[in-house]
């Protein structure tokens, strides 16, 4: 009775929720595979078959070539540069009691500010004449070090990349602090016990249990970088010359300013088809035995 | 136990030192927005403003349009996140309790957003919303925000409905209530706790959405506040009006902020189960 009366619920509840997500998702995917595989470039829709030219064309794009490349470049720096201090600010805040609150605070600020935000606050701070780094490093004497930041091929990426880890390395914080919690503070006394330094009981014991977690994030960095656009489309706009061209300003770049729909839509199913092959891949490769304690 | 006492030591200067640093830069910024347009040039970016001045932040709100980018700021994230909510909550609520045939796949669909770029729906979206007459319209861009989160709110609130007990439901089926209204009345507030988290996490996906608001917005007086502030910046890049735009960047932060310093708990919570977006 209770039950028959409940189900009548199903259709009417799921119904609503389903209609957002057929129309303006899952048709919008449909829709796009389609749109890679025709001439549609310009205003009004044109719907031609042109088989599998618009990836070919990717194929043999320079343009593409070297966004693809950057893309994987920001991935690495990414890397190299925000799980080192997502580490250095979560085991710290993990071991704290007291202050805890504003010093989590302080760290996840950042991330709840908009992307603009970040993006112009950094694109300024970085600006040659007017920016506090700049006038920084010559009122330290550094002059020699100072550079245009943003218009330097050598340092382009790795300025944009330290504006995108400042806005989001609270939420890589708070991620990593969910999986330090899962780990018995017991172990690290027993460690400590048994003479074990910090470092020792860091590598030990911290990373073999983090590990699982640090996998996710791995994947979720890569995912995230092959997505890139608001920093570098507002920081850089893909310059100098595109040497900080990524996918995701490339793909914009060519749909929404040159009109070429169809183009566009060919890098999109690429970027997503990566994103699922990558993630999945990336799975099994780092596939090791979890460690129970 | 002194090494121990070591090591907070040093946990507690680097928090601080990371801590002061991002201070400064909030407070940077506001200081910033309170120089005079002169000044701004004539000073150095490090020097503190010669008065407060909150001249800047009045003309930001009415020249700049700050006011115009907020309000409809405001208006795209509270009705997207109320409908979001509602939406998925009724969803979550069936997937979680309710066993029917096919639930498995229903599952998958409302998943499915989670593993798929904005950037493979953006241009197909773009011709659906034009041939619906709501390119350029808030309501639409409050379609598509929906539609987004909706995968991980009908997640996050599916594992809650899921962990809820099941008395509540059969006392008040056995008091007489009508299984819609046990929902919104009693099986919709339990769930409290989910929901906060989910609110916070979409409020700021809202606020802060860049992609499709720059892709579906054109007219100036419908730009929500990250692209005002974006064409605020390219002003600024000719015009020379820096102040103003800090005292807009100034102004958009301000709510976030103390959404943050109230619900920070539930934002942490949002995020680690699983309400990832990156």
């Amino acid at each position: 009775m209770f039950q028959s009366a409940r189900r009548k619920l199903i259709l009417p509840f799921l119904l609503p929720g389903l209609a957002f997500i057929v129309v303006f998702f899952i048709y919008p995917v449909i829709q796009n595979i389609g749109i890679s595989f025709s001439n549609w470039n310009g205003i009004f829709r044109t719907n031609g078959y042109v088989g599998w030219a618009n990836y070919s064309r990717l194929w043999e794009d320079p343009y593409f070539l070297q966004a693809v490349r950057n893309t994987f470049l920001f991935f690495g720096t990414m890397l190299v540069l925000m799980f080192p201090i997502m580490f250095l600010l979560a085991i710290p805040l993990h071991a704290i009691k007291r202050g805890k609150y504003i010093f989590q605070f302080m760290i996840i600020a950042p991330v709840v500010l908009s992307v603009t935000v970040a993006a112009v606050l950094w694109k300024f701070l970085y600006n040659p004449n007017m920016g506090l780094i700049n006038s920084g490093l010559e009122a330290l004497g550094l002059e020699s070090i100072t550079r245009i930041w943003l218009g330097d091929s050598s340092t382009v990426l790795v300025a944009v990349s330290v504006a995108s880890i400042w806005h989001g390395i609270g939420t890589w914080v708070v991620l990593l602090i969910a999986g330090l919690d899962r780990i018995s503070p017991d172990l690290h006394e027993a460690a400590s016990i048994d003479g074990a330094t910090g470092w020792q009981s860091f590598w030990k014991i911290t990373f073999p249990l983090v590990w699982d977690v640090l996998k996710t994030l791995i994947i979720l960095a890569f995912i995230g970088a092959l997505q890139t656009f608001s920093f570098i489309y507002i920081m850089t706009d893909g310059g100098p010359q595109g040497n900080s061209e990524v996918m995701g300003s490339y793909l914009y770049k060519m749909a929404f300013t040159g009109n070429n729909f169809a183009y566009g839509a060919a890098m999109a199913l690429v970027m997503a088809v990566s994103i699922l092959v990558f993630s999945f891949v990336g799975n099994r490769l780092m596939k090791r035995d979890s460690i129970e304690y | 136990m002194t090494g121990k006492s070591k090591g907070m030591r040093l946990a507690y200067v680097y928090l601080s030192l990371y801590s002061v640093f991002n201070l400064l830069v909030f407070v940077w910024i506001f200081l910033t927005a309170m120089k005079g347009q002169s000044e701004f040039f004539a000073t150095s970016p490090w020097s503190p403003p010669e008065a407060f001045n909150l001249t800047n932040f009045k003309e930001a709100w009415k020249v700049g349009h700050i006011g115009e980018f907020f309000a409809n700021s405001a208006y795209v994230t509270g009705i997207s996140t109320v409908v979001c909510l509602v939406v998925s909550s009724m969803a979550a609520y069936i997937l979680g309790r309710i066993p029917f045939r096919g639930r498995g796949i229903v599952q998958l669909v409302f998943m499915l957003g989670m593993m798929v770029p904005p950037f493979m729906i953006v241009i197909p979206l773009f011709s659906v919303l034009d041939s619906l007459l709501l390119l350029n319209s808030l309501n639409g861009l409050v379609l598509v925000y929906v539609t987004i989160q909706i995968p991980m709110n009908v997640y996050v609130l599916t594992s809650f409905y899921r962990s809820l007990p099941t008395e509540f439901e059969e006392a008040a089926a056995i008091d007489g209530a009508s299984p819609l209204r046990t929902f919104f009345t009693i099986m919709m507030p339990l769930t409290m706790p989910a929901l906060a988290a989910c609110a916070i996490i979409n409020i700021l996906a809202f606020w802060n959405e860049f992609l499709f608001a720059l892709v579906f917005l054109g007219d100036k007086t419908k730009l929500t506040l990250p692209i005002g502030l974006f064409y605020l910046n390219q002003g600024a890049e000719y015009s020379g009006k820096w102040t103003i735009l800090f005292a807009g960047m100034a102004i958009s932060c301000i709510p976030v902020l103390l959404l943050l310093a109230l619900f920070q708990k539930q934002f942490s919570r949002g995020i680690s189960q699983g309400a990832i977006k990156l």
